[in-house]
């Protein structure tokens, strides 16, 4: 076998290097360049060569925002899980080899990749286990196919990654935090940097619901200034109800022109979680895993004034093993409705049995949705009936492996 | 019976949800009204557009109402119809007895919201007429004596054995469970009833001010009969109805008879300009047009509170609403149930009354969707909820500086509608308590939002005193203690579990850098 590594890694940390001082012409690494360095087996086996598209495309993961890339960019993440054997050639060498693209030491791979990304620890293992003189060239081929991938992976991810401020919400923070860290890993997993500012509180719905405006207008006024002064993109929110909220902002301020276009500006750049997925990072799969039959139920502002609704169905169709049933009310309302549901306790129990009476008949494991009210009011309810389907947040199942 | 007002919704709302057959009779309607509603709009391919359409106009006419008004009044008078202003409903109600009396007492009625708004038949009642109602929904309740509890289908409460026993007592027949000997019973008592009209009383659908026309929409044809038997008609209409032009009524028949009841068109549509022009012509010989404001245009005033004036009264947002969907109408206590109801009840009839009813909403907004008109009703919703806050604040600054006293005789003056009764009186002097005790609290939660160290303060200190409650990681049922303590806790855990504040916020996991990796 030729010395291939110890060429390649001077090569790739060139790459790198170049990639961090923005060189464009180096932002993508072309195959055919690789070809002809192994030009002497390739040709000899053109079938393989046939295989390398394919072998990229089944493991095909969409990347996050290419909008400043061009348009030849390639999707970025390669799902591949080969092994190192103790056979190999030289052990040490491919040990060393491996290590530089498991990215599961953040700081390490920080050096020569910039950015760990996370989803790289599932694929990194290449096998040097020699093999067959048939199949002695093949074996080099793998190798610098997923060395190619590798890279692309590595200059993408540093180009990919995009700032989000976390809105984590007052009811997830004290109620529900696992739904918190779920959305940050969910964001990290996707390529995201997330930072939290620590004096966010609430939005203020509470208040605006029951009719108290100007205590909602006070605690959005503080929360824009706090949002205006991170330095994120984009704001991303686990709940539906909450960003739809930020969303009414504007007309919390009717007399107030200099107020409303700041709330303009805000509601423009806050996300619900899985519109920011789809619509933004275009991104459907997160490499989740849950092996069970789930349904989903719409919370009405999401739905209603957010207009998600196919977003989270995409998002969960691509978790692996789980089987999604479409609820026979999916879009009725739950009962929760804020103090409603402790204002007229019996009727929003009334409208919640409904639902509940629909999710008995679906028979499944787990009720998702985008809103933690919904799910507190939906759990309580299964709970209190000894009931053993359990409600999950989309992030809580989006974050599952 | 008695009839249920909306001052005592909650109690009213608790009773129809321990009524099994309501709710069964409820569902199955609603969920009819419901789909057929959907596949009518989705037959269409341009449905968002004719409900932009249709809010257009109406924005319009809303307007300038007055202007409209005025040629509406002036082409129905050039074409014989003699045109009636009533200021509220006593007046009214006035006009027509004073119509009435010259001309007869046997009268023949079809469905009209706004008769049943200013108490029309009971008015008449009093003053020696006969009514009768000839939509057979109105009809069953008439027998019944009771009020609408839905806007198109005004018995959608009752079933086939509740109406076949109704019949059987006050009409006579053998007990069936055949619906067409039923419906047949009711045809032979009202084409006699018909046949001895002296005067017919109509509501309107749209008065159209370019014609001076109005159209009726009707399934059973008693619509016709009341309008062209009889020699008076007299139609009721609040002054919202009036569209500009006759071309406009395009858009509403698309969209009317689909929301309300999924069908393409009604069975018939009647346009009638003024009373019959000929001697030999068939029809009335008088026709009476009555324009009701009864507070109507109080709500022209505010943008927000004028597009429930836009109302085409289809009944969509009741079939749609999970609350009414539960309870029915007749628990709001007012002839406009539903969500339309929750927010014209209380600003026809008087923000203290009907206080409830803007609160008794989830905010789900499936009847802004489902509206024709495309009325925001949840942003109406929280208008009302916050007028009503203010005015609670307000009672309570008057209260101090005028004495309990003083303030409860002007609660007693603003209610009108007769003296009200101590009781009553002392209900409501609770309810303000609440608000007051509301108002506190979300000045408190503001408070508190506002500064993060105490909101982290509150967190911790809610999960000393939660170890009282949570058992096993959940709180369950609270007993009677905590639920005189805490309203809220008793009113969730009755009925569901409550999630605990968790070990640690997600704030404090973040600042002692938890790895959120699974």
């Amino acid at each position: 076998m030729k010395p291939f590594p110890s060429l390649l890694v001077g090569f790739e940390f060139v790459l790198e290097i170049g990639a961090e001082f923005a060189w464009c012409v180096l932002e993508r690494v072309d195959a055919r360049f690789f070809r002809a360095a192994g030009g002497k087996c390739l040709e000899s086996r053109r079938h393989h060569l046939a295989e390398f598209p394919q072998l990229l495309s089944a493991l095909y993961v969409d990347p996050a925002p290419d909008a400043p890339w061009s348009a030849r960019s390639e999707p970025l993440s390669v799902a591949v899980y080969v092994k190192a054997s103790s056979q190999s050639i030289n052990p040490a060498e491919a040990e060393s080899f491996i290590q530089r693209f498991v990215v599961s030491n953040a700081t390490f791979a920080g050096f020569l990749f910039v950015e760990a990304k996370p989803l790289l620890g599932n694929l990194v293992v290449v096998s040097l286990e020699p093999m067959p003189a048939f199949h002695g060239c093949f074996e080099e081929l793998d190798f610098h196919w997923l060395m190619i991938a590798n890279w692309q992976l590595a200059i993408g991810n540093r180009q990919s990654k995009m700032r989000v401020g976390l809105f984590v919400t007052c009811l997830v923070d004290q109620l529900w935090p696992t739904i918190g860290a779920s959305t940050v890993e969910v964001l990290r997993r996707v390529g995201c940097t997330v930072d939290f500012d620590e004096r966010q509180t609430c939005c203020g719905q509470p208040a605006f619901n029951t009719g108290y405006a100007a205590e909602a207008r006070k605690l959005a006024k503080r929360f824009i200034e706090i949002c205006e002064e991170s330095r994120s993109e984009a704001i991303v929110s686990p709940s539906g109800s909450c960003t739809a909220m930020v969303h009414h902002y504007p007309a919390l301020f009717p007399d107030d022109e200099e107020w409303r276009r700041r709330a303009r500006n805000l509601a423009a750049r806050t996300f619900e979680l899985s519109a920011f997925l789809i619509r933004v990072l275009k991104v459907e799969d997160v490499g989740a895993r849950w092996p069970g039959r789930l349904t989903w139920h719409d919370a009405c502002h999401a739905l209603r004034d957010l207009k998600v609704q196919s977003e989270p169905r995409r998002l969960i169709q691509h978790v692996r093993e789980a089987e999604f049933v479409e609820l026979e009310n999916a879009d009725a309302c739950c009962g929760f409705g804020g103090t409603f549901s402790v204002k007229y306790p019996e009727i929003s129990v009334a409208i919640l049995d409904q639902k509940i009476e629909a999710i008995e008949k679906a028979n499944v494991q787990a009720v998702v949705s985008g809103d933690a009210s919904c799910l507190m009011q939906i759990g309580g309810r299964l709970s209190r009936k000894g009931s053993g389907v359990r409600v999950m947040h989309l992030a809580e199942l989006l974050a599952l492996r | 019976m008695t009839h249920q007002t909306s001052e005592t919704f909650d109690a009213n709302a608790r009773a129809a949800l321990a009524d099994t057959q309501l709710r069964g009779a409820l569902r199955k309607a609603t969920g009819q009204f419901g789909k057929h509603r959907l596949a009518a709009a989705r037959s269409l391919n341009n449905w968002e557009e004719l409900r932009t359409q249709a809010r257009a106009i109406k924005d319009e006419v809303l307007l300038h109402l007055d202007q409209y008004l005025e040629q509406f009044a002036d082409n129905a008078e050039s074409r014989g119809a003699q045109i009636h202003w009533a200021r509220d409903a006593a007046e009214a109600n006035q006009i027509v007895s004073g119509i009435a009396a010259r001309r007869g007492t046997k009268v023949v009625k079809s469905k009209s919201m706004v008769t049943e708004e200013i108490h029309l038949n009971a008015a008449l009642e009093a003053g020696g007429l006969e009514v009768i109602e000839t939509d057979l929904g109105e009809y069953i309740i008439q027998l019944a004596g009771e009020t609408p509890s839905h806007i198109i289908a005004p018995a959608i409460h009752k079933n086939k054995k509740q109406v076949a026993e109704l019949f059987s007592a006050k009409l006579g027949i053998e007990p069936t469970d055949d619906v067409d000997q039923l419906t047949s019973a009711a045809r032979r008592v009202l084409r006699e009833r018909f046949a001895a009209a002296e005067i017919g009383i109509s509501g309107v659908n749209f008065a159209v001010a370019e014609t001076g026309t109005i159209l009726i929409l009707e399934n059973e044809g008693n619509i016709r009969l009341t309008t062209s038997l009889p020699k008076i008609h007299i139609a009721m209409m609040g002054i919202e109805k009036i569209i500009p032009c006759f071309a406009d009524l395009e858009v509403f028949l698309k969209l009317l008879p689909r929301s309300a009841t999924g069908q393409k068109l009604s069975a018939y549509q009647s346009l009638i300009t003024g009373p019959k022009r000929q001697e030999l012509d068939e029809g009335p010989e008088e026709m009476h047009i009555v324009l009701l404001d009864n507070g109507r245009s109080r709500m022209l005033a505010h943008p927000i509170t004028r597009q429930a004036l836009a109302c085409i009264r289809c009944g969509a947002c009741l079939n749609s609403c999970p609350v009414y969907q539960q309870i029915g109408g007749h628990a709001y206590g007012s002839v406009y149930s539903g969500p339309i109801g929750a927010v014209i009840t209380p600003q026809l009839f008087g923000l203290n009354q009907a206080a409830q009813l803007p609160y008794a909403s989830s905010l789900c907004g499936a009847c802004r969707e489902v509206c024709p008109v495309k009325i925001d009703i949840p942003e109406l919703l929280l208008h009302l909820r916050g007028k009503i806050n203010e005015a609670g604040g307000r009672s309570r600054r008057q209260g101090h500086e005028a004495g309990a006293g003083g303030r409860s005789r002007r609660q007693g003056h603003e209610a009108g509608a007769g003296g009200r009764s101590r009781r009553q009186e002392q209900e409501s002097g609770s309810r303000i308590k609440k608000r007051r005790g509301e108002a506190l609290a979300f000045k408190l939660f503001a408070g508190v939002m506002a500064r993060p160290w105490l909101y982290m303060l509150s967190v911790k200190l809610g999960r000393v005193f939660q170890r009282l409650i949570v058992r096993q990681g959940t709180i369950g049922k609270a007993g009677s203690v905590i639920s005189r303590l805490a309203p809220p806790l008793g009113a969730w855990t009755a009925a569901r579990d409550l999630r605990p504040l968790a070990e640690t916020t997600f704030r404090e996991q973040w600042r002692s850098g938890t790895d959120f990796s699974l």
